[in-house]
């Protein structure tokens, strides 16, 4: 029988991304256990996608929180990503800090295209207790989302937690806005990580179908 | 003109897990001087690409092998009336209706069965080859190479992404027509290698989309010195089923390898 050849591989093609930025509300409102359970959750986060050997070198995290609206973690892959302890202070001005997110996202989309990364849909998943307060800013951070939804550039989630304004979630995104209940941010994160796991390692053309979230009330 | 070939697709290791079958396919013809070949990649978002690539692979090259015998009759009267030169084989031309013929045959099936089309949603890769030249047909990922004696392997035909590594266009989308590629040459290839996108991460190039020659050039010798060539297709399998290539992509994985024979390189036939 003949022997199999001994190829080599291009070295210079770099792993697909899935880029996720995070854009996380640390308004007053979230003091105490909210923000505790959130810096949980976020830990949680990372110990799944680094579970995954797959996932860790393609999953990209980014964090941007409100208020104010600051980036505290740019991308960076799963495998390297350390949490940061989020405190809560502040307002909530969820139109800048979707604004930055989103910015954020076109200029990560940049640096794939100009080293001929190959990337899947960018995943943005906002978390939010409260209403805004920098006035209408979200609704044009709104208009920009839909307009990305449609065309297939972002996935977009919005996840209230208790006391957030979900009439304003809702018009946010093509998605229903999903409700945490209590402060399941653990349970919530973990989904988060498996679905960016299955999407990471799915194949040209597929719809990768989520499990349901079970940390959401109806 | 002889060819050895080499082919195989195989079920990729994310398929196994969930339960889908092997959604690619290939079909090879040879017709005279001219080696029809033929690679198509069913999406995964598809309940039934599989059928759909077989069913694609087949038509298309099907097609243009009734294209090029029509031609070839007519052409055959029109030297026995001694009538005027017969007008030039339009290769663009009957690669089209090969494309048109697949995706037809694709609308056929999806009435027949009362599925949408989009069920049957697969790339489509066509490559032919005659003594001189060569002429290819594509819509969507996967990658044409030329294979050469004297120079590194050369892309011939690029894969086609959407935006996002997870999409690309399908013979079964509304603008498939504005999607389709062709392309040609006036050259001798030793060979041609046709592959959907599950080889692609291990020799073509992602940025520039140019052909790895650590990679085809084993595979190029170990091909044309292959003592015996019963059994050269599950040999292959095996290569594309080793770890080293399963660690790259967990996808389906079609390559198929054609190489002229050496002692019928300098023939030409009449």
């Amino acid at each position: 029988m003949t022997t199999i050849p001994d190829v080599t591989f291009d070295p210079t093609n770099p792993d697909p991304r899935c880029a996720c930025i995070l854009i996380l509300d640390t308004s007053g409102s979230m003091h105490g256990e909210k923000i505790n359970q959130l810096n949980q959750g976020l830990v949680a986060f990372r110990d799944a996608l680094q579970s995954d050997s797959v996932a860790q070198s393609r999953v990209e995290i980014a964090i941007v929180t409100f208020g104010p609206a600051q980036l505290v973690q740019d991308f960076t892959t799963a495998g390297n990503f350390n949490p940061p302890t989020l405190t809560s202070s502040g307002d909530t001005p969820l139109g800048a800090a979707l604004q930055q997110g989103l910015d954020m996202l076109a200029l990560r989309k940049q640096v794939y295209k100009d080293n001929g990364t190959p990337y899947y849909r960018p995943w943005v998943f906002l978390i939010t207790d409260g209403a805004p307060t920098d006035g209408d800013a979200w609704k044009a951070a709104a208009t920009r989302i839909i307009d990305e939804e449609n065309k297939k550039g972002v996935a977009f989630f919005a996840v209230g937690v208790e006391g957030a304004d979900m009439q304003v979630l809702k018009q946010l995104s093509t998605r229903e806005p999903l409700t945490l209940s209590g402060v399941h941010f653990r349970e919530m994160f973990v989904w988060l990580s498996s679905s960016l796991q299955k999407v990471s390692q799915s194949q040209p053309g597929t719809q990768v179908p989520l499990a349901p979230p079970t940390w959401n009330q109806v | 003109m002889n060819w050895r070939i080499a082919k195989a697709s195989i079920i990729g290791t994310g398929h196994d897990k969930t339960g889908m079958p092997c959604q690619d396919s290939h079909y090879v013809m040879q017709l005279r001087d001219t080696l029809i070949i033929a690679v198509s990649d069913g999406l995964g978002s598809a309940k039934l690409s599989h059928e759909g690539s077989r069913i694609a692979c087949a038509s298309a090259v099907e097609a243009y092998a009734n294209t090029v015998e029509a031609a070839f009759n007519t052409t055959a009267l029109t030297l026995a009336a001694d009538q005027h030169t017969p007008a030039p084989f339009n290769y663009e031309s009957a690669l089209q209706t090969a494309f048109f013929s697949a995706r037809n045959a694709l609308e056929r099936e999806s009435n027949r069965t009362q599925l949408p089309l989009r069920d049957y949603a697969c790339t489509l890769l066509v490559a032919v080859i005659e003594a001189e030249s060569w002429y290819s047909m594509h819509i969507g990922d996967g990658t044409i190479v030329g294979l050469y004696t004297q120079q590194p392997a050369k892309t011939l035909s690029i894969p086609e992404n959407g935006e996002f590594i997870n999409s690309t266009t399908p013979i079964t989308s509304d603008d498939y027509q504005s999607h389709m590629r062709y392309a040609h040459g006036h050259e001798l290839l030793a060979g041609v290698a046709l592959l959907s996108d599950g080889v692609t991460p291990m020799c073509i190039n992602y940025k520039s989309g140019s052909a790895y020659d650590g990679f085809f050039r084993p595979l190029q010798s170990w091909l044309a010195d292959a003592t015996q060539l019963s059994g050269i297709d599950e040999s292959l399998k095996q290569f594309l089923d080793t770890p080293k290539m399963r660690q790259k992509s967990d996808d389906d994985m079609t390559l198929v390898l054609a190489l002229r024979e050496h002692n019928s390189e300098t023939v030409h036939s009449l």
